[in-house]
């Protein structure tokens, strides 16, 4: 699905979406094709689920987003990440 | 502000301040590695800080795997007695299995003139103001 099919069949809510395909783009990152995962009652738990799916699935592409934006407008920033000697 | 050397890693502690209320943030990373400031949505979450329908959402990319983070501008930062106003972080559940709250990354460091002086563990700030 795209966007916009998404927000007709999901009307004002918070989602866990996940990109199937997607592509880096002038510093945005653009979602081709979107598989909705979930509907969450409020912001809080749409933060909590995607965090409990990116753990248990960290090669997946995981978004929580509301259907209230007109478009997915997600910018992309680089980051080394964290790296301790001592890390588990 | 002393920096506390743990498990090989530079770690401070902050204030967060919104909206009259203020939250403790403790074992924040000191990291010129990221672009950008990324505190713990759950310890913002304790001052009523919660995502919002239309909040930026940007996902940082890297070495380290992915992650999605929301952004708010928050009142202010405060290291030590020092407050730095107006500031927008982004906003993440962070789990890396290392008890951080929180990363204070390179914009914070450029806009507050940071100094991280490794000889005496210590993270201070050179410009007089109190606002970026």
């Amino acid at each position: 699905m795209d966007w916009e099919e998404i927000r007709q069949a999901y009307p004002d809510q918070w989602l866990i979406i996940e990109a199937v395909e997607a592509h880096s783009e002038g510093g945005l990152r653009v979602l081709d094709r979107v598989a909705v995962i979930a509907s969450c009652p409020d912001g809080e738990h749409a933060v909590e689920t995607y965090r409990r799916l990116h753990d248990e699935f960290p090669e997946r592409e995981f978004y929580f987003i509301h259907t209230s934006r007109a478009a997915l407008q997600i910018e992309e920033r680089l980051w080394v990440g964290i790296r301790s000697i001592h890390a588990d | 502000m002393r920096i506390e050397i743990d498990r090989g890693l530079p770690l401070v502690e902050l204030r967060l301040g919104h909206a009259g209320r203020a939250v403790l943030i403790r074992r924040v990373l000191i990291d010129t590695g990221s672009g950008s400031t990324v505190l713990s949505s759950l310890r913002a979450k304790e001052i009523g800080l919660t995502i919002d329908p239309q909040d930026p959402i940007r996902t940082l990319r890297g070495v380290g795997g992915m992650e999605v983070v929301f952004v708010k501008r928050v009142d202010y930062i405060q290291v030590d007695r020092r407050k730095f106003k107006n500031f927008e972080v982004e906003l993440s559940p962070l789990n890396y299995g290392l008890e951080i709250n929180g990363i204070l990354g390179l914009d914070f460091l450029i806009a507050t003139r940071a100094v991280v002086d490794l000889k005496h563990k210590e993270l201070r700030f050179g410009r007089a103001t109190k606002e970026i």
